[in-house]
């Protein structure tokens, strides 16, 4: 995989984890219950991760962009939500969690996609 | 269904480009390295805009075959470039226009994501490949793993609307057409795979 690539998914769930991260925060406060919160969060993380990696997917290739952008959309919009109807939350530091989670989602897909890919036994497919 | 599809495909055409360069880049030595082994008479759906056309080896007598008259019209160029024999046709996978066990080699490249019922699909391309034919896909697929699993399932509603099913077990589709799985292996997590299969 070329350094551009590598580049490229890096800086996008890095964005899009502080985008959401701030979104949430702006979003949601201590007077939201906790669990509206987390599923509010992680849908509309989900929806506009489906938005944002089909415009980044034009450089870094469609599955490559959805699969981590989307994982960072339902985890960063469902943890950074909760965490601000549970206390008051800095936009700030709700973009600095969104980038962690962001770097965490791409990592852990990293991690499956050096599992799962190369040739596969025929009785484990189908 | 197929006029559906025909006209969603060519209503995507114009975009088609723009939308595929990354995943081109990001797949082509795995796509190279398949087509490596294409041999003889070859039938290649859906050759789409002809992206892949430079992908083959050269020498080879290529149809390139796709339901758009539109992806079709954009394709000519790069069919026309390619070193060997290429000729371009209009049909639908369900029914195609070519006599029994007439190809040596099968191709398909994001085909059976589309198609509208896949395994009838895949049977027409049995019938039209010899019986020491190779059919050998570039297609991507559900996954099994969770999270991947879940999301794709959610994509689906959105993106068959203009085109393609996320979550196909295309692998499962194979076998049940009647091929005998020669090879799969993963080139994006368990979701983008090359298949290879025999008669």
């Amino acid at each position: 995989m070329s350094t551009a690539f590598i580049l490229g998914d890096f800086l996008s769930n890095l964005a899009f984890g502080a985008f959401i991260g701030a979104l949430s925060a702006s979003a949601f406060h201590p007077g939201w219950g906790m669990l509206p919160a987390m599923l509010i969060g992680m849908i509309a993380g989900m929806a506009l991760a489906f938005v944002w990696s089909t415009v980044v997917g034009i450089w870094l290739g469609a599955h490559e962009s959805h699969m981590p952008t989307m994982l960072t959309g339902m985890c960063a919009g469902m943890c950074i939500s909760m965490i601000a109807a549970m206390e008051s939350l800095a936009v700030g530091r709700g973009a600095q969690l969104g980038a962690a989670v962001g770097l965490a989602c791409l990592l852990f897909t990293y991690a499956m996609n050096a599992l799962l890919r190369g040739k596969q036994k025929l009785r484990s497919v189908g | 269904m197929a006029s559906v599809a025909q006209s969603r495909w060519d209503k995507a055409s114009s975009t088609y480009d723009l939308f595929s360069r990354g995943a081109e880049r990001r797949w082509e030595v795995a796509k190279r390295k398949s087509l490596s082994h294409v041999r003889g008479r070859v039938l290649f759906l859906a050759v789409g805009t002809g992206l892949e056309v430079p992908f083959f080896p050269s020498g080879l007598d290529i149809t390139g075959m796709d339901i758009s008259w539109g992806m079709l019209s954009q394709a000519k160029s790069r069919a026309a470039g390619y070193q060997g024999g290429f000729r371009l046709a209009q049909s639908d996978v369900e029914h195609l226009a070519f006599g029994d066990e007439t190809f040596d080699t099968v191709v398909t490249s994001c085909t059976f994501c589309s198609v509208p019922d896949p395994v009838a699909g895949l049977r027409e391309l049995r019938r039209v490949l010899k019986p020491d034919g190779e059919l050998r896909m570039f297609e991507h697929t559900g996954s099994r793993w969770f999270p991947f699993r879940l999301m794709l399932n959610a994509m689906t509603p959105i993106t068959r609307r203009f085109g393609p099913e996320m979550n196909r077990d295309t692998v499962a589709n194979v076998v049940q057409s009647g091929f005998k799985l020669r090879s799969v292996q993963n080139v994006y997590l368990d979701i983008v795979k090359i298949i290879v299969a025999g008669k």
